[in-house]
């Protein structure tokens, strides 16, 4: 996987300074966790679906050989095929033997993120194979070269305007000569023009939300209708997705399908779910006569086992992306990676690997609204503390931090320097602007912080000094 | 072979004993007993209620939702639905011999492949009410894609066939043998919130879905116990 994640701060500092980001992201933020607080409260049940999601995922990945074997199993019992891929390359040249097999020409492609993970359309496309996004956030970012700034809505860092000139400069050579700004023209637009490649595929690609090992079935979650147009035209059905999407029945699959839309986006349902079960049957009207499946490894197995298992629960519903505080203020792409925001700091480290992706688990405040939304309850602030162990112990980050760390664990040893320390740097901080209740500037290292936000000023105590003395009150 | 590499990976990292013969045990249980789950206590209702709850569901996804008492006058509510029009059916909707030919406004095209269409009405194995989606099924009768390529898509319901949970939806499944390729949830029409987050109708399925209702409420329904 590629990732930039080295750059996250000067990529975080321009995104602080990108107005239109901003207000992309407050959006965000408003929107998608009032409109899921009020399709969680209309389900008393939600909270015990999440443990049941939870003790699902948990006894799948501990028999995750038995049920990929199972899965595996059923597929081919259906007429379709399994391939196993070790890493992205392996998953890469799968798909592309599979396309040129098929003579494809044309390749629609529905949603998914493991294709995103391993880089599978520029292959297509280096292998003179025409690969289009279907999805309409994808198909935006396509056109722009981009990669998603969201899991669930790659487009979200876009505004309107921005949409309308990425269309302007792209369909004019097929004939839409109009610049739109009217949202339902620049829908009906991209619906137009994608109808056309759907009814012209050769080969089909979407990802699963969960393959039920039970029937050989995978599952897949959309409000476009693109999945469905992508694995019932063409004559070729290629699923990519991660080993760990495994889950045992339909009945376990109910559990996800009642956490996932409402996690996600806020809503009870999205417009589609689709539970796809192999090839086309004798007589079928559609669907395609080929049906593959390619897993994926690519690291996920080397969190079997250890202190990162619970994040191969993840059902990519992006719940912690649009409550994370660092993610709305900075937004997916500083994170130089495909996976984003709290779940794509944890991933991310495991994925390419840490010296590259060190930064991200540290972009956290470490305020817990990811674990306490996500469905399928994933402590992912501990997580982000595990890969800060390791960054320390592999001595990956700054000398200034290791020593700063140090100091502050020396001083957290010993109470009396701590509280000579902490009392005198309060004291000195009272005294700058002794007549406001907030500094917008601090000399030093401090001024790192309030480059971006005020500092409270504290009083002239610490606490410790004044409940001394109220102690001391009480006693007399 | 990436087969074995990637499953012995797998044992490796979870630290399996060959011998243990307790997990495969474990995996056959729990698929072949495929227990139910905590089902929501609003798809626990009563049939009436349950039908209720399903056009409440749907019609806030902005589906349309008509009731009629009897398949006699199926003809009438889709030709009010779509004025004059043509339209296609596909082959269950065939086999129901519905007097099309009867009413001036409305063109019956015959289906054809990988085509779009104006309008298209199809058949449904039934609905499930906790989230207000129809069920849809593909088979010889049903093509998945006449269910997508129309600009307006019509589904007859039978009010009989509608369930509370989806668990009894896969009981139902099951009972008929083996999975078709496809069953698509439909829960409202095709739309998409990519741009600026509002929600836009039309994506790349119907603009339009009209849910037509038929028929009473059956009076031997159960809905499912609780059984955690």
């Amino acid at each position: 996987m590629d990732v930039i994640s080295k750059d996250f701060v000067p990529l975080s500092s321009s995104a602080l300074k990108d107005s239109s980001l901003q207000k992309s992201m407050s959006l965000l933020g408003e929107e998608l966790s009032t409109r899921r607080k009020l399709v969680v409260e209309a389900l008393p049940e939600f909270e015990q679906l999440r443990d049941e999601a939870r003790d699902v995922k948990n006894h799948t990945l501990a028999h995750l050989d038995l049920y990929l074997e199972r899965f595996e199993e059923q597929v081919k019992a259906n007429g379709g095929q399994v391939y196993f891929a070790s890493t992205a390359e392996e998953a890469r040249q799968t798909v592309l033997n599979i396309c040129q097999q098929s003579n494809a020409k044309r390749v629609t492609k529905s949603k998914s993120m493991v294709t995103d993970e391993i880089e599978l359309v520029p292959c297509l496309e280096a292998n003179g194979i025409e690969a289009v996004e279907t999805d309409l956030g994808e198909y935006i970012i396509q056109l722009r070269g981009e990669r998603p700034s969201h899991i669930v809505a790659p487009a979200v860092h876009l505004n309107k305007d921005q949409v309308s000139e990425t269309f302007f400069k792209h369909h004019r050579k097929l004939g839409f000569n109009a610049k739109l700004d009217n949202r339902a023209d620049l829908v009906a637009e991209a619906r137009q023009i994608l109808r056309e490649k759907f009814l012209l595929a050769d080969v089909g690609i979407s990802g699963a939300n969960f393959l039920v090992a039970e029937t050989g079935t995978v599952v897949l979650v959309t409000n476009e209708g693109n999945a469905e147009l992508t694995t019932s035209l063409p004559d070729t059905h290629v699923v990519v997705t991660g080993i760990e999407k495994v889950i045992p029945t339909m009945e376990d699959a109910s559990i996800f399908i009642r956490l996932l839309a409402r996690s996600a986006v806020g809503a009870d349902i999205s417009a589609y779910t689709s539970f796809i079960t192999g090839q086309r049957r004798e007589g079928d009207l559609d669907g395609p006569s080929n049906f593959h499946v390619v897993l994926l490894d690519n690291g996920r197995s080397g969190m079997l086992g250890t202190e990162f298992q619970d994040m191969l629960r993840c059902i990519r519903c992006s719940a912690c992306l649009h409550h994370c505080p660092v993610y709305l203020s900075v937004g997916g792409h500083a994170y130089g990676s495909v996976y984003n925001g709290p779940m794509g700091a944890v991933l991310t480290p495991q994925l390419a690997n840490l010296d590259e992706a060190a930064h991200l688990p540290n972009a956290s405040t470490f305020c817990g609204k990811c674990e306490e939304i996500c469905p399928v309850r994933i402590p992912l602030p501990k997580l982000m503390r595990f890969w800060r162990n390791k960054e320390g112990a592999a001595k990956l980050n700054s000398l200034t931090m290791r020593w700063g760390l140090k100091l502050w664990a020396m001083l957290n040893q010993y109470p009396l320097i701590y509280r000579a320390v902490t009392g005198a740097g309060v004291a000195l901080l009272s005294r700058i602007g002794s007549d406001r209740r907030f500094l917008n500037s601090l000399p030093g290292i401090a001024g790192n912080w309030t480059k971006y936000r005020d500092f409270g000023r504290p009083e002239g105590r610490t606490f410790m000094s004044q409940w001394r003395e109220r102690r001391r009150g009480v006693d007399d | 072979m990436s087969k074995s590499r990637l499953l012995q990976q797998v044992r490796a990292r979870l630290n399996i004993n060959q011998g243990d013969l307790t997990r495969q045990q474990a995996v056959d249980d729990r698929i072949n007993q495929h227990a139910v789950n905590t089902v929501p206590i609003q798809a626990r209702q009563s049939h009436p209620i349950l039908v209720d709850l399903f056009e409440e569901h749907i019609t806030q996804s902005r589906a349309t939702v008509a009731r009629i008492d009897s398949i006699d006058v199926v003809v009438d509510e889709i030709q009010g639905y779509l004025g004059t029009s043509e339209f296609c059916i596909n082959a269950e909707v065939e086999e129901l011999n519905l007097p099309f030919s009867e009413c001036d406004e409305l063109t019956l095209l015959p289906w054809k492949p990988k085509t779009s269409m104006t309008a298209c009405v199809t058949l449904c194995l039934g609905a499930v009410a906790e989230t207000g989606s129809l069920v849809i099924a593909s088979s010889a009768l049903n093509g998945v894609s006449q269910n997508f390529l129309g600009e307006k898509h019509i589904v007859l319901l039978q009010a009989e066939n509608i369930v509370g949970a989806y668990e009894e939806m896969w009981q139902k499944v099951r009972e008929a043998g083996t999975m078709p390729r496809d069953i698509t949830l439909i829960s409202g029409p095709s739309c998409t919130a990519d741009i600026e987050m509002i929600i836009e109708d039309g994506a790349h399925g119907p603009r339009q879905l009209h849910v037509i209702i038929i028929g009473q409420s059956p009076t031997d329904y159960k809905p499912l116990p609780q059984v955690r």
